[in-house]
């Protein structure tokens, strides 16, 4: 199916996400962190990104705009997974990648919907 | 003087013998007339006398001239009796000028003693308004020495009574700082003749510094020339005090208000960290029941096993969570019960020991080192186990398997210190005192693993401080974590209980 990259701190959370997309048929890869996120994203090239907010090293915000600025990532969709209560605070026009934001608690049945979406 | 004295001897020789040779009426009127010449002349009444006898003793004298007899003689005064005559009106004129002065004289007098009284009565007046004054009334020369002041003055700068303030330079009562201002207002006040108000610090005789606030103008004498400053003072303490409290309110009041602000941004952050890490949890817990249940994937029985005990593990912190923000509210709240109790160090760590150990059991070594012979402390020993649980799951949490955990005791003045130490990588000088804050967690690669909720050193500054103690992360020489608690021996608790 796709290679998707996980950028997600909280190791349980990655465990459901990474679970849930592998069982199926997707290739997973992890990242604990924002700049080793942002490593993977270039020696791995996934087809999407899953990016958690709240990470111990940067904003994901900041990982995002990262992205958006390089015209190399302009084809990665991104999908926003956050436990913050401020999203409304954010100009999601700002990053061109974004395709998604999703609040924690995570609903596994919708994450999987808007992957699906988002690689389509 | 003398030429009118010899004219008249010769004019008066034969006026009067013209008189005593039968000259009549006529004659006679000739002695008037010279006496009146003689008062003119400024001659006197002894002169016409000398002049008469001379005149008469060389009529008698001479043969042939006059009848030497007695009726002649008296002939001849009644000439000298008319040519005085001038001399006695005169004099009648004279003491009649002499009553109307001297009448004149008593209507002055009278005129002077109404204006007198009258003057006294005005004084009397002043005297009285400047004595009943509230306000301090001083009269100053132009170089500021007093020359009258009422009681208020004397009292205001320091001085038992306005008798013992004259003479006293005004001036020399003004604070140094305030003397430029003040000649500034003295200089307006003489050239422009208004009243100044000016507010200084009046330093007292026993240097006492009272705040006053005083008019001043100008006193003039007769002529209109400048003499003197007249002032009144009015002590402002009161206003001034007034006037500080307020701002101290005010001041105050702003605090109040940048605190509550304040508060009330830390517990909004306190409420999205709170809400993001109840969630995190849960994400796990209700994804994890979700992902057993989704119906297009079969699990294997491992994973079915594995999900489930990762429900298991993030329902126990959920739960520990929920319990440390409801111990913390509770102490909010002020509902949160401490029973403390007089007992030595070694018992209330005999109380915390059993479970202790339970902690420690299956990596650490746990070492007790808690003296009997410390002093006693009023403690609750339920929550000191409290705090020890925290602190020693946290050194098994951060402390590599295998090394010694070790809790131990000593007197410090009024408290009894009660020490954790660990051998972990301990905690960096920037975090040691953040780690009391709620939700702070360090930055450190090492510790990413280890999470607990971020609440309970916070919890335990909390339990600690509600005792009378501190807690501290304290500098070691050894590598490792060590964390500082006291608790207050039973002299200080029983002041503290009684303040």
């Amino acid at each position: 199916m796709a290679r998707i990259l996980i950028v997600e701190d909280e190791a349980n959370i990655l465990k459901l996400m990474s679970v849930n997309l592998k069982a199926r048929g997707h290739k997973v890869i992890e990242a604990e962190g924002g700049r080793e996120g942002l490593a993977r994203l270039r020696d791995a090239f996934p087809e999407l990104l899953l990016l958690d907010i709240k990470l111990p090293d940067m904003s994901g915000w900041d990982v995002l705009k990262i992205i958006s600025a390089d015209p190399a990532y302009a084809q990665i969709p991104v999908i926003v997974i956050t436990a913050s209560l401020n999203i409304a605070n954010q100009d999601y026009n700002l990053y061109k990648n974004l395709r998604k934001v999703l609040v924690k608690p995570l609903d596994v049945q919708e994450l999987t919907r808007e992957v699906m979406a988002a690689l389509n | 003087m003398a030429s009118a004295v010899i004219n008249l001897q010769k004019e008066y020789r034969s006026a009067l013998k013209d008189f005593l040779r039968g000259g009549g009426e006529k004659a006679l009127k000739n002695a008037y007339m010279l006496g009146r010449q003689s008062f003119e002349q400024h001659l006197g009444v002894l002169d016409i006398v000398a002049v008469h006898h001379q005149a008469l003793a060389s009529l008698l004298s001479t043969s042939g001239e006059l009848p030497a007899n007695k009726k002649v003689v008296k002939q001849a005064s009644d000439f000298l009796a008319e040519c005085l005559s001038p001399f006695e009106m005169a004099q009648r004129g004279f003491q009649e000028s002499i009553a109307a002065l001297n009448s004149l004289n008593a209507r002055l007098e009278d005129e002077v003693e109404k204006r007198t009284q009258e003057v006294r009565e005005n004084e009397g007046l002043y005297r009285t308004l400047i004595e009943i004054s509230p306000d301090a009334i001083t009269l100053t020369d132009l170089e500021g020495k007093v020359t009258l002041c009422n009681e208020q003055s004397a009292l205001l700068h320091g001085y038992s009574s306005p008798e013992a303030a004259i003479g006293i330079n005004a001036s020399e009562f003004v604070a140094a700082e305030d003397m430029p201002r003040m000649k500034d207002v003295a200089l307006r006040v003489l050239k422009e003749d208004i009243i100044g108000e000016v507010e200084y610090l009046l330093i007292r005789k026993d240097g006492r510094r009272v705040p006053v606030e005083v008019r001043v103008t100008v006193v003039k004498n007769a002529a209109g020339k400048p003499s003197g400053f007249i002032g009144v003072n009015r002590d402002i303490t009161e206003r001034k005090q007034a006037q500080a409290k307020l701002e101290s309110l005010l001041k105050a009041e702003a605090q109040a208000r940048q605190k509550a602000e304040m508060d009330n941004e830390l517990r909004l952050k306190a409420l999205a960290i709170v809400s993001h890490e109840l969630r995190t949890p849960l994400t796990s817990i209700k994804g994890f029941a979700t992902t057993l249940l989704a119906d297009d994937v079969v699990w294997s029985a491992d994973d079915q096993r594995d999900f489930i005990s990762t429900i298991d593990e993030e329902a126990d912190k959920l739960s520990d969570l929920v319990e440390q923000l409801l111990d913390l509210s509770k102490m909010d709240a002020g509902v949160f019960k401490f029973s403390p109790v007089r007992q030595p160090p070694s018992a209330l760590i005999a109380v915390a020991a059993p479970h202790l150990q339970t902690l420690t059991n299956q990596d650490h070594n746990l070492i007790i080192d808690v003296s009997d012979a410390l002093p006693d402390v009023m403690a609750d020993a339920q929550r000191v186990g409290q705090v020890l649980d925290n602190l020693v799951e946290n050194a098994t949490k951060y402390s590599p398997a295998g090394t010694n955990i070790k809790v131990s005791a000593r007197a410090n003045n009024d408290f009894v210190e009660i020490i954790v130490a660990d051998e972990g990588p301990g905690i960096s000088m920037a975090d040691r005192e953040k780690v009391f804050q709620a939700f702070y967690r360090t930055d450190d690669k090492t510790t990413l693993k280890a999470k607990g909720a971020g609440l309970g050193l916070t919890i335990c500054r909390r339990l600690v401080e509600a005792q009378g103690g501190r807690i501290w992360v304290e500098q070691g020489n050894e590598p490792g974590t060590i964390i500082c608690f006291t608790l207050p021996v039973v002299s200080i608790a029983e002041k503290q209980a009684q303040r």
